[in-house]
């Protein structure tokens, strides 16, 4: 059998049984077992289906831009559902089958959370749908079909944010999204339909390397367009309000979803229309791109560090993903414009890597934050602690995603930033313009953006899992059924391969960066049988994680002998904490996430724009408060500054214009009647 | 065989039947029966059309082309869903005394006649005649307005027939205008009224009276159509009208007089062979759709935003036919079924929680319909995310086609204009409805109706075909269309 | 030019800290009488003088014998002194008061006209803490006289750190206890919960009448009398408060850093 057709069944199939699962899932409504064993089954096994699909061809190199078919044949004039199965879309494809198949298997458990009182059926449907759409949207051939799936993925991703629609505030997040997602949209309507101007058809193999015959202005115009428009579905800066608001509201299993992949579905559309649409960029697109996407990666762990609620500390820290994987794509089209191909790839590779780490190690973390939501029912990191005796796995795999999220060796995170460094410290040989400046700025905030990151998830781990706990639901936590724990092993065990086998992954990069730059960089980047990953051309560094994770594993026993050796000596006594003295110290009175992120929120004061309000209630001396009241606020600065006075500049336009329809018949008649005398006057 | 004489006598004979009889369900039976009967005409219709091009009777009085035929096809749907609808929704109005049965008579006899005016407007070929069937359409929605007798629908329907009248006023003017170009052509003797002898000798009228008469007719039947600015009886008479006559207003009324706005559209472009009527249905349009946004936005009224989400889609169609090119003219005219599957169930999904709330307002509605009405809000929620325009439904598809033929023939900016619109009226609906239908009950209020689900027959009929056709267009179905789009575009 | 003065202004200065213990003692106050001494064979059989004007009942005459004056309870007013008729209890100017044990304060017996100075600890504990001593200051509820001479020795004249002495943030970081006050019974539980917290091997020093005995305090139902009740001290420095010299004598005394023979040693 051909490689060609194998994958194409294996898609096919895929795509039937997330087809499959809708339609079960909405058929067993009733039965909730039923239908979350059927529905969320069959996207697994969907998902199972897809990985091998693209995986294989990927691997093969059967991956091309000419593998194109049809999926089913079209009714409707002007649409044809073609699949294109070429490098790009199977990467994409891979890793959200990768997250389909570990989350589907989490679902199974998280799922029986809201039986009795939410219908786990139409939960499954959507969720089928979404991988569905998003899998349409990753392999679609022409922008018609892609138009469709996009709007599909959109849609099926409001409805499941909106699942738990009694709160307010998930109603608002869910309409925010939709309406962020629909604007963006508009945007990618009108790109597209300006290539289709410009080629003639909807292809995308008509697409190809259109934009060297399109007029410079245009060119630039189509370019702004894609980035409006992907840039909002990614989470860009300053596109991004949608995305703390709608990420803590879904479902865990959902949000995982969402911020693994569908935020990536911005990413895959940037790099499709930079790298294959638009031919050889001017310089400004890269500045632009790398711009936004270092300022997407300072702002987003800034503001990551100051929010207790666990899952929007989560979704900020996916917009500071975003923008590193922005900063690798907005390199790689400097180095694409001053003519180093080698050097885009490594930072295309780089950024592209950084997608597929990023949608793992976030999707753990927020299936973790989804297991602490299963037992604990809450949230907020100030009523949590002591989880880490209560919930061991969780706690370990919690553990795993935020060393990795933290870029520390020998995890996947640590791999894409190096190789993100390597791409952006090596540009600065590239031109001798000023703007090479921009590649050790990067660099820096780039660090500055790791170093936070860490905090963060000091802040984030220590303050959820370590201490004790800090209320009576932490305090009855359990630890979260089987199928929770599989689907989140599952991912750790997609971290460590991934960061300890970077070099056979790399080899999955080649039919990529062959399609798009031309390049073929898995050799150069590896050394010594595949042990050693290097940055490429002299001028890189080298790294090894397998040696640096031996290293650590034979380091190990030195602090274990030692401690065999002298401490056993010593006597132990076990008493009470330090507590300066005091009677009655609680738990709350541990260290919060809201302290411990006072010192950065005092360095950098003037983004955050910090607000403090104390109330203190007493009886005869304000020595001996009864009731103290705290409230701390940081500004959105997005929010307060840019959306909510355009907003209010909309709405009270509108209200204005409310009376030209006032009820009165005189005025309603005269409008006719002007009318009728414009017309005249100006026909005749 | 007689095709088109049927399809006007049988719905004024079940309207004038309903005269007589007594049982309400055996006046809705009619009314279905009338109106399935139609559907079934249209379909022979069609084929007849596709075959021989133009199918006449009476020597050219009744005379129907491609576009005629589709606008048969419209009203039959609409009405023949409105009739299935309509019965179930008086026995309950009756019961809570909104309306004496007497009302419920006048509605099933003015029904079936308001159908067979609209027939009448479509299928006649004599503009005079065209004229006053339009006329006798308004006559009879007029007094459907005021069914309910209450001050505010008396005053909208009051607005209505002043404002209607007026327009069509001004539209006789401008039939009489085109009549006085072909009698200057021909000073001997009287010409024929007929819309294909004008459309023969369309090259040897006076420029002059006929772009007077384009301009007439556009204020005048535009007003009809809601065009703005001439839409403003739109709203009040959208929202105080039973909601089953609202969705017959909003489903093919408006597209009734923008098709006889059409037909001159077709017969100027051909004197002038320039831009000129293009130029203005663009304007209107783009000024159509642009207004119904901020409306929409800070709506308060459920009945009233569904009326001006009409006036955005009218607006769209008649820009869609003003792009001119055949893929927009296809377009717009796609938009014009799918738009007709549409509307009436959310004006159906309205009334049912007008009659359980008895409030259109959003504030007193309150949120969380769907604990309290889920089948009704279900068949909302579908159809108000086909009307702003998602897939997988059919209205995403056309609007999709009209940007694109706009752009392929390089009127960029308008497109982008049109996209813009679209996107604003998008979010406006999305919010009202997402606040309205999703959400936590408060207390008090009706309890969940959950046993009783109303209006499914209706509601079930037409969102199903609106998925079908989404999914699946005949090729019988496009060759009609691509003909109606060649006649508008000037190429048959 | 801010640095450049400091540095001038230091250079100029020069060393301030006093040359004690390699160099003389600074003399005591005028007021300060030092250590008291009690002969008790001067002492008359019926006379009950001292007895009367004591505040804090510190000398006494017991049965066993003619005179007890316990330095742990003694304010140093020298009422006694004043009030002997026969010179039984003189001041000795002595600035060296610091003793081991609890009895070792109480005087009048044969053989123990004098104090028996504080010896060294024993020698695991010197060799840890000789260079090295850090302290906890536990203040207990007394006047703060006792801190603030206690503190006096962080200065530059006296300078406590040139013997590794250190007074630290948290009790995980001391080596032992400085207890000041009477230890009220609400700082009881303070003190017990800082002793715990202290990593052995601790030891406890009690500076001040109160901390020993209790002080004026001595026999409130708030107080318990003295550090002594609830911890095992290992360093008695009586006073009220004790001089900031007789408490480094004490501190240096128990480490064997004070390097004169002096008196005789127990």
């Amino acid at each position: 059998m051909n490689m060609n057709d194998f994958s194409a069944t294996l898609l096919t199939c895929a795509l039937g049984a997330y087809v499959a699962g809708i339609v079960g899932a909405l058929l067993f409504q009733r039965a909730e077992k039923l239908a979350n064993g059927v529905g969320f089954g069959l996207a697994a096994a969907g998902g199972v289906c897809g990985i091998f699909a693209c995986a294989s061809s990927l691997a093969t190199g059967a991956a091309t831009a000419s593998q194109s078919f049809a999926l089913f044949p079209s009714l409707i004039p002007y649409v044809r559902f073609g699949l294109r199965a070429d490098a790009l879309g199977c990467f994409f494809g891979m890793v959200v089958s990768l997250l389909g198949v570990a989350l589907s298997i989490y679902s199974l458990g998280y799922v029986r959370g809201y039986y009795g009182h939410k219908n786990a059926g139409v939960l499954g449907a959507f969720f089928n749908l979404l991988l569905l759409a998003t899998t349409l949207v990753f392999l679609a051939d022409n922008a018609f079909f892609f138009l469709i799936a996009w709007e599909l993925m959109a849609l099926s991703a409001y409805c499941l944010v909106s699942f738990e629609h009694e709160h307010a505030e998930t109603r608002n997040a869910g309409v925010l999204f939709f309406i962020m997602s629909h604007l963006g949209t508009g945007c990618l309507i009108l790109g597209f339909l300006l290539l289709f101007q410009a080629s003639g058809s909807y292809g995308f193999e008509g697409f190809h390397a259109l934009g060297d015959k399109m007029p410079a202005a245009r060119r630039n115009v189509v370019f702004l367009l894609f980035l409006i428009g992907f840039g909002v579905k990614a989470g860009m800066v300053p596109l991004h309000i949608w995305l703390p608001a709608a990420h803590p509201v879904a479902p865990s299993n959902v949000s995982a979803l969402m911020s693994g992949v569908l935020i990536k579905t911005g990413i895959y559309g940037l790099a499709r229309v930079c790298f294959d649409f638009l031919g050889t960029p001017p310089n400004w697109w890269g500045v632009t791109v790398l711009t936004l996407g270092t300022i997407s990666a300072v702002l987003g762990v800034l503001y990551a560090l100051m929010e207790h609620d666990l899952k929007r500390l989560l979704a900020y820290h996916s917009i500071e993903n975003i923008g590193i994987i922005l900063m690798g794509l907005g390199a790689a089209l400097m180095f694409l414009h001053s003519g180093h191909p080698v050097l885009a790839s490594l930072a295309l590779i780089a950024g592209l890597y950084h997608t597929l780490n990023h949608a793992v190690f976030k999707a753990l973390l927020f299936l973790g934050a989804g297991a602490v939501l299963h037992a604990t029912h809450t949230r907020n990191m100030e009523d949590l602690g002591g989880l880490a005796k209560r919930m061991r796995w969780t706690t370990l795999c919690f553990l795993v995603g935020a060393v990795a999220i933290s870029a520390l060796p020998p995890l996947n995170g640590f791999v894409s930033e190096w190789l993100t460094y390597q791409s952006l410290l090596q540009g600065f040989g590239t031109t001798t313009s000023l703007i090479r400046l921009m590649f050790p700025l990067s660099g820096a905030m780039l660090a500055l953006t790791g170093a936070l990151a860490a905090a963060c998830f000091v802040k984030a781990f220590g303050v959820t899992f370590l201490g004790q706990p800090r209320g009576d639901h932490a305090r009855q936590a359990r630890e979260v059924p089987f199928p929770m724990l599989l689907g989140q092993g599952i991912l750790v065990a997609a971290c460590v391969f991934l960061g300890l086998f970077p070099t056979v992954f790399l080899k999955l990069f080649d039919p990529l960066t062959r399609q798009l730059t031309g390049q073929q960089l898995s050799q150069q980047l590896t050394m010594a049988d595949g042990l050693v990953l290097s940055g490429g051309p002299a001028q890189g560094g080298t790294v090894s994680t397998p040696g640096i994770a031996l290293m650590l594993l034979c380091l190990l026993p030195v602090p274990l002998t030692l401690w065999a050796l002298f401490a056993r000596r010593a006597g132990t006594r076990i008493g009470p904490t330090w507590d300066c003295g005091q009677r009655g110290l609680t738990p709350q009175m541990q260290y919060t996430a809201t302290g411990f992120s006072k010192p950065l929120r005092m360095i950098f004061k003037a983004l955050f724009r910090p607000r403090r309000e104390v109330q203190r209630e007493y009886d005869f001396s304000p020595y001996f408060t009864t009731t103290l009241r705290f409230e701390s606020h940081v500004e959105e600065v997005f929010q307060t500054r840019i959306y909510r006075p355009l907003r209010w500049l909309v709405l009270r336009a509108s209200r204005r214009l409310r009376a030209l329809q006032a009820g009165s018949l005189q005025a309603y008649l005269i409008y006719i009647f002007v009318t009728l005398l414009a017309l005249l006057l100006f026909a005749l | 065989m007689l095709l088109l004489t049927p399809i006007l006598i049988v719905p004024l004979l079940a309207g004038l039947l309903c005269l007589t009889v007594r049982a309400p369900r055996v006046m809705a039976a009619l009314g279905v029966l009338a109106f399935g009967v139609t559907l079934g005409l249209g379909l022979a219709l069609v084929r007849q059309v596709l075959a021989r091009g133009v199918v006449t009777e009476w020597r050219g009085f009744l005379s129907a082309d491609a576009l005629s035929a589709w606008m048969v096809l419209l009203i039959s749907t609409v009405s023949l869903a409105t009739s299935l609808y309509a019965g179930r929704y008086f026995e309950r109005d009756v019961a809570a005394g909104a309306v004496t049965p007497g009302r419920v008579r006048e509605f099933f006899v003015l029904t079936p006649l308001f159908g067979a005016g609209m027939f009448l407007v479509v299928l006649a070929n004599n503009l005079g005649v065209m004229w006053a069937a339009v006329e006798g359409t308004a006559l009879s929605s007029v007094l459907l307005v005021a069914l309910y007798n209450r001050r505010t629908s008396l005053e909208a329907a009051w607005k209505y027939v002043i404002l209607g009248s007026l327009g069509l006023a001004l539209a006789l003017m401008g039939t009489v205008f085109v009549y006085a170009a072909a009698c200057k052509r021909n000073p001997d003797s009287l010409p024929s009224f007929n819309w294909s002898y004008m459309m023969s000798v369309a090259g040897q009228l006076d420029p002059r009276l006929l772009k007077l008469a384009f301009v007439f007719a556009l204020i005048g039947y535009g007003t009809k159509a809601g065009l703005a600015p001439m839409h403003t009886w739109l709203p009040d008479a959208h929202s105080e009208a039973p909601s089953p006559t609202s969705a017959m207003l909003s489903g093919v009324s408006l597209k009734i007089a923008l098709y006889a706005l059409l037909r001159f559209h077709i017969l100027t472009t051909a004197c002038l062979h320039s831009d000129f009527s293009r130029g203005f249905l663009l304007g209107f349009g783009l000024f159509s759709m642009f207004l119904a946004a901020p409306f929409i936005l800070v709506q308060k009224n459920l009945k009233r935003m569904l009326a001006y989400s009409s006036l955005e889609h009218v607006g769209l169609i008649c820009t869609g036919f003003a792009l001119n090119s055949p893929v927009t003219i296809f377009g717009a005219l796609l938009h014009m079924g799918y738009h007709a599957l549409t509307k009436p169930v959310l004006f159906f999904a309205a009334g049912n929680i007008h009659q359980t709330f008895h409030s259109l307002e959003f504030r007193v509605i309150g949120p969380g319909v769907m604990k309290v009405l889920p089948v009704t809000a279900i068949a909302m929620a579908l159809a108000g995310l086909a009307a702003i325009g998602l897939p997988p439904f059919g209205l995403f598809l056309s609007e999709l086609t009209i940007l694109s033929g706009g752009l392929a023939s390089h009127q960029t900016t308008v497109s982008a204009l049109i996209l813009v619109a679209l996107l604003a009226s998008f979010c406006g609906i999305l919010q009202q409805l997402a606040r309205l239908l999703l959400g936590a009950r408060k207390t008090g209020g009706p309890a969940s109706d959950a046993r009783h689900p109303d209006g499914v027959p209706a509601m079930a009929l037409l969102l199903g075909g609106l998925l079908l056709f989404s999914v699946w267009l005949p090729a019988p179905l496009l060759a009609l269309l691509h003909q109606a789009a060649d006649l508008i575009g000037g190429r048959s | 030019m801010f640095v450049h003065d400091t540095l001038l202004n230091r250079l100029k200065r020069g060393c301030a800290t006093m040359a004690y213990p390699a160099g003389p003692a600074p003399a005591l106050p005028e007021r300060h009488g030092g250590a008291l001494r009690v002969e008790a064979a001067k002492c008359q059989a019926d006379c009950a003088a001292c007895v009367a004007v004591c505040p804090t009942e510190a000398v006494t005459r017991p049965p066993d014998r003619r005179v007890a004056l316990d330095l742990g309870r003694c304010l140093f007013c020298a009422e006694c002194v004043k009030a002997c008729p026969t010179g039984a209890i003189t001041q000795t100017g002595d600035h060296r008061l610091a003793v081991r044990r609890r009895e070792d304060l109480v005087l009048g017996e044969a053989g123990n006209e004098q104090l028996r100075l504080a010896g060294v600890l024993d020698e695991k504990l010197r060799r840890l803490f000789r260079r090295s001593l850090k302290l906890r200051q536990v203040s207990a509820g007394g006047c703060n006289a006792c801190e603030a001479d206690t503190n006096v020795l962080g200065t530059i004249g006296w300078d406590l750190g040139r013997f590794g002495i250190q007074f630290v943030a948290s009790p995980r970081h001391a080596d032992g206890l400085l207890i000041t006050g009477p230890v009220s019974k609400n700082m009881e539980l303070a003190l017990q919960k800082t002793y715990a917290a202290v990593p052995e091997p601790r030891i406890v020093i009690a500076v001040g009448a109160c901390a020993i005995a209790g002080g004026p305090f001595v026999g409130h139902p708030q107080v318990h009398n003295g550090a002594g009740v609830l911890l095992p001290v290992d360093l008695f420095i009586p006073g009220c408060p004790p001089h900031p010299l007789t408490i480094l004598d004490g501190l240096i005394r128990l480490l064997g850093r004070l390097e004169e023979s002096g008196r005789k040693t127990g």
